[in-house]
């Protein structure tokens, strides 16, 4: 189980980049254990791209495949390239293939109220509800999305990726990835219009 | 207090994105399908490698071996025998002096002992083009395209230009289709533009973005499919035609991609800069090839 949170660790800062070059050199001259240790930088973040593009499969297996997938490319990787993003692309497209696959579309789900996190600050009860509330109804909108638009508001606000990021992730241009965050947001608020006026 | 009351609907894109991130952090935790004490993905990933499942990283096997390899199980038996084929299909390519670099053909069939011998039997359609006479809705709806979209939305959400047929008599597509980095432009059927494979469907052109490399693309052919080179504005294609195949290629990214889970008949495939595009048609090779040189 990989919980999700709220910042992704291990931005690419030069020292993280220096040990990622080391791990894809070694991987490269036939060390799987080096690997490993590499993908297991990314797991976590992984995991949770293959659960927020497609919710109702198996994130771990989608994860293990697009980690097989990408030693098999690893040869084609430019080294002076970030990593992750690179990492996150394929596992991306193995969650796509499989959400193609899947005869009923399951959306994203929030996580019980009770289960918050230690350091929370307790709100009234009544805040705590119009929150709860609040992140149904925003929840419900993203859940409506169609996947592009779904898929681009994931990586930058739910995996909380820099445009540069998001762009190879998606494999689209980064000018892209700001227009269509921007027509996003625009359809995500006409659905909570919508959902609002329905009340 | 006033603040959670405000609806969302009237939340500017800044304000938004922030409620967005806060929510980060409530969404559900990936649900895991495998038992405690399982590897995690990094440790299973490793164990398969280990298992001789690919080659070297540094000399991995060509990216379509998971299609092969991986969890297309069936495609594994008639793998020697597409891999004589394709012998074949190189020698004769290489013979006449043609080729479209990155594309890779392998048949495959059913059959324990398919020959590539092109012969122009009755293809047998499959289950998934005989379901449903007269699909609901317009035209391509019920092929699993993508979601609509529009001729001038469409270059945003693909980040390329559109490459559109400029003949007079077709016209513009009725519907225009995206997904995943592919645009799909469709015609309904109509006097002069006959119906393809795809129930009330005249013309199919998808287009997407392909690199130059290696192993850009491939086509999974079944063994009665005749595959002929061509040239389209001076640029190599291909003409399938025959047997119904499926359709694959391989992204930017050496993913393989099923374009759809569909089966699709006679097509033109060719390559226009980093631009592949394939289209789908009733009206013969030549037509095809003409009509293909329309488009800008």
């Amino acid at each position: 189980m990989y919980p999700i949170r709220l910042t992704v660790e291990g931005r690419p800062l030069e020292d993280e980049r220096r040990i990622d070059a080391e791990l894809i050199e070694r991987a490269r001259g036939g060390e799987v254990v080096a690997y490993e240790e590499l993908v297991r930088r990314y797991q976590d973040v992984a995991v949770r791209t293959a659960h927020l593009f497609a919710p109702d499969g198996d994130a771990e297996d989608a994860t293990q495949e697009a980690f097989v997938k990408a030693y098999a490319a690893l040869a084609r990787f430019r080294p002076d390239a970030p990593f992750r993003p690179w990492l996150l692309r394929i596992v991306a497209n193995e969650a796509r293939n499989r959400r193609r696959s899947a005869t009923r579309r399951v959306g994203l789900a929030l996580r019980v109220v009770e289960d918050r996190r230690p350091d929370d600050a307790a709100p009234s009860p009544e805040s705590a509800v119009l929150a709860g509330e609040r992140r149904s109804d925003l929840l419900n909108a993203v859940n409506g999305l169609r996947d592009e638009d779904r898929e681009v508001i994931a990586v930058r606000y739910f995996l909380d990726l820099s445009e540069a990021e998001a762009a190879e992730t998606l494999g689209i241009p980064r000018g892209t990835v700001k227009s269509r965050l921007s027509r996003a947001l625009g359809r995500l608020r006409e659905r909570l219009a919508t959902e609002e006026a329905g009340r | 207090m006033s603040e959670l009351r405000r609806p969302l609907s009237t939340f500017g894109d800044e304000e938004l994105a922030g409620e967005l991130r806060a929510m980060a952090e409530w969404l559900q935790a990936p649900i895991s399908g495998a038992p405690a004490g399982m590897p995690d993905p990094a440790r299973r990933a490793r164990l398969r490698i280990e298992a001789g499942e690919l080659g070297h990283a540094g000399r991995a096997r060509p990216s379509w071996w998971p299609l092969i390899g991986g969890r297309s199980r069936p495609l594994r038996r008639s793998f020697v025998l597409a891999l004589i084929a394709l012998t074949v299909l190189v020698a004769i390519v290489g013979a006449i002096g043609f080729g479209v670099p990155g594309i890779r053909i392998i048949f495959t069939g059913p059959s324990p002992s398919p020959t590539p011998t092109a012969t122009a039997l009755t293809p047998t359609p499959s289950p998934t083009l005989t379901t449903s006479p007269t699909p609901p809705g317009p035209p391509g709806s019920a092929l699993d395209l993508g979601f609509a979209t529009t001729l001038a939305e469409a270059p945003d959400l693909a980040g390329f230009p559109l490459l559109v047929p400029t003949s007079a008599s077709l016209g513009p597509p009725d519907t225009v289709w995206f997904r995943d980095g592919r645009v799909s432009l469709v015609w309904a059927a109509r006097p002069g533009l006959p119906e393809t494979e795809a129930d009330g469907i005249g013309l199919l052109v998808t287009q997407f973005r392909g690199s130059v490399h290696e192993d850009l693309f491939q086509k999974v052919l079944g063994p009665q499919s005749t595959l002929t080179p061509v040239t389209v504005n001076g640029e190599a294609g291909w003409w399938i035609s025959g047997d119904l195949h499926e359709f694959m290629y391989l992204d930017p990214n050496g993913e393989v991609v099923s374009e759809s889970r569909r089966i699709v008949g006679d097509s033109l495939i060719w390559t226009r800069g980093d631009m592949t595009l394939r289209m789908e048609t009733s009206l013969g090779r030549a037509a095809a090839i003409a009509l293909a040189e329309t488009i800008r």
